[in-house]
């Protein structure tokens, strides 16, 4: 059995998100809940992917609308509301945000005595974004917010060993 | 006024950690930035720089073998702080080992940004 199905995450994502938009992201942020599997938000527009290998392989999912996105961007660069975003910029901060997520998951995973890789963030951008969790999935679970009155989601996935 | 190195494979994140010093109330001359260790030893050929900041997880070559190569060349003159989501105890002892002079976890605040730089860059 793999050691990271054994900690619980949910609580621990939750509080790592909200501590991120404390720190670095000054948005108002509200949780509306979680639910099993992997979900991504209304209306997805931008997906941030996090993959893991380790103990085991799975992976952390941001996703969210390009509006919401373009807004933590310009919340964690500290714009002003007169400068432009650089669109190059809206789909690396998302995979910033992400990529800070997954560290501080790996954080919690590695003190439960967990070994946890991260592999860089590949970002998804495009219109009505679906996905499928594939089959190999053995446990997931999504955190839902509204960051300013946007949806964004959270997800993480872990999946059956391959041995 | 200080010059800084920032080696971090994300654009955002050295934008962030530029407004993030500049926030902290630091005076910097200039902000020399490399997306890898790689570029980063290359940026270090032409720049004399008073303080290096790093992240660890990077493609062609992470920040702890671009520390210890910094080390290597260099010497332990130039002080470098490690800035990334890597906290864990084994990340953390790793860089000491190699002659990280500090570290700084993602996410920080402004204040933090003062506390941990303050010393090199004060």
């Amino acid at each position: 059995m793999s050691g990271v199905l054994e900690i619980d995450l949910t609580d621990k994502l939750d509080a790592m998100v909200k501590e991120i938009f404390q720190t670095m992201i000054p948005l108002p942020i509200e949780s509306m809940g979680g639910k099993d599997g992997v979900h991504p938000a209304e209306g997805t527009e931008m997906l941030a992917i996090l993959g893991f290998t380790g103990t085991a392989t799975g992976s952390i999912a941001v996703s969210t609308t390009r509006e919401c996105a373009k807004m933590v961007t310009a919340a964690l660069l500290m714009m002003g509301p007169d400068e432009t975003i650089p669109e190059e910029d809206v789909a690396d901060a998302l995979g910033e945000f992400a990529n800070m997520v997954g560290g501080n998951l790996k954080n919690t995973a590695v003190e439960g005595g967990v070994k946890m890789d991260l592999a860089a963030p590949a970002i998804i951008d495009g219109q009505q974004i679906h996905t499928s969790p594939g089959s190999k999935i053995v446990r997931g679970f999504t955190r839902d917010y509204q960051v300013g009155g946007k949806p964004l989601s959270v997800s993480f996935s872990v999946e059956a060993n391959r041995d | 006024m200080a010059n800084i190195l920032i080696v971090d494979d994300s654009g955002t994140m050295r934008k962030i950690i530029m407004r993030g010093i500049r926030q902290a109330g630091f005076k910097v001359e200039n902000f020399v930035e490399a997306g890898d260790g790689v570029q980063g030893l290359s940026a270090l050929e032409g720049n004399s720089v008073d303080l290096i900041l790093s992240d660890v997880n990077m493609p062609n070559m992470n920040g702890l073998d671009f520390l210890a190569a910094v080390r290597e060349k260099y010497g332990p003159s130039t002080p470098v702080v490690m800035i990334t989501t890597e906290g864990s105890n084994d990340v953390v002892n790793e860089a000491r080992t190699r002659g990280a002079n500090g570290y700084l976890k993602k996410p920080f605040t402004p204040e933090q940004v003062q506390t941990v730089l303050g010393p090199f860059i004060g």
